[in-house]
């Protein structure tokens, strides 16, 4: 446990300093705010799970998931051992077949792990 | 919907991943395809059977955006080195905001300079130095030498 855990309360307090007359909600609306400019840069590395479907070659990573992705950077696939063995990026991006899956949202369903 | 064990034993070596807009794409070039195109050796999705899954069969290492903060005495889900580059971003805003409202020129001013030191410093703390700050990795770096003999 580190010697403060930071709570919305303490940012406030802070800000009240600088400009008293603010509301709580603007200064919470503000935090959001910051936290969505801090997710563009790479301060916070986070794992997610989800089932591997039968002939489903899409995964949603829309905004609206349960994780919020920024960049993906690794990909991990169970073996038969049980142990994830991550596996490589195809640079190209293309195969063969189209898979057309327009609703993939409603395929996925991520855990964070 | 039936949950079967993974037969994979090596995905490294026929599973691919690649990105298409808010889209993860997993192929392999194992099992069976539905047309010559998609045999095996040919990149194709994940066949398992009609209806089967394999359960957490997918783990995805990411760069995430922190969780929004829904209540103002919830806790802020960043690094605690963040917080005061986070306290800085709030008080610039909060301030050039209050210098707009000013009726008073030179306080609007002053307001004013206090948002732009705030912003200088959370853009120094967070784009400059806010990987260096958080990443857990301690002691000296060193580059070994050639050996000259």
């Amino acid at each position: 446990m580190a010697a403060i855990e930071f709570t919305g309360k303490e940012i406030y307090s802070r800000v009240l300093q600088a400009v008293p007359d603010v509301s709580e909600n603007y200064v919470l609306n503000l935090i959001n705010e910051a936290l969505i400019d801090m997710g563009r840069y790479t301060n916070q590395i986070e794992n997610a799970k989800t089932d591997l479907k039968h002939n489903q070659l899409w995964y949603a990573l829309d905004d609206d998931e349960a994780i919020t992705v920024n960049k993906l950077f690794r990909c991990t696939i169970l073996n038969s051992d049980g142990e994830y063995i991550k596996i490589p990026r195809l640079s190209n991006g293309e195969i063969k077949q189209f898979y057309n899956e327009s609703s993939t949202s409603s395929n996925t369903s991520w855990t964070e792990v | 919907m039936a949950a079967v064990s993974s037969t994979y034993k090596d995905p490294s070596d026929t599973f691919v991943w690649w990105i298409e807009g808010d889209r993860l794409a997993i192929a392999t070039t194992e099992g069976d395809g539905g047309t010559n195109e998609t045999d095996k050796g040919q990149l194709k999705a994940v066949s398992l059977g009609s209806g089967n899954t394999i359960t957490d069969g997918l783990i995805i290492s990411y760069y995430a955006e922190p969780d929004k903060l829904t209540s103002i005495t919830g806790t802020i889900d960043i690094d605690n080195v963040l917080q005061p580059a986070l306290i800085d971003y709030v008080k610039s805003k909060a301030l050039m905001d209050a210098a707009a409202r000013a009726k008073d020129p030179g306080l609007a001013q002053i307001k004013m300079a206090s948002a732009q030191q705030c912003m200088a410093n959370y853009k120094e703390a967070v784009r400059r130095y806010g990987m260096k700050k958080n990443d857990k990795v301690g002691g000296t770096r060193a580059i070994a030498p050639v050996d000259m003999r």
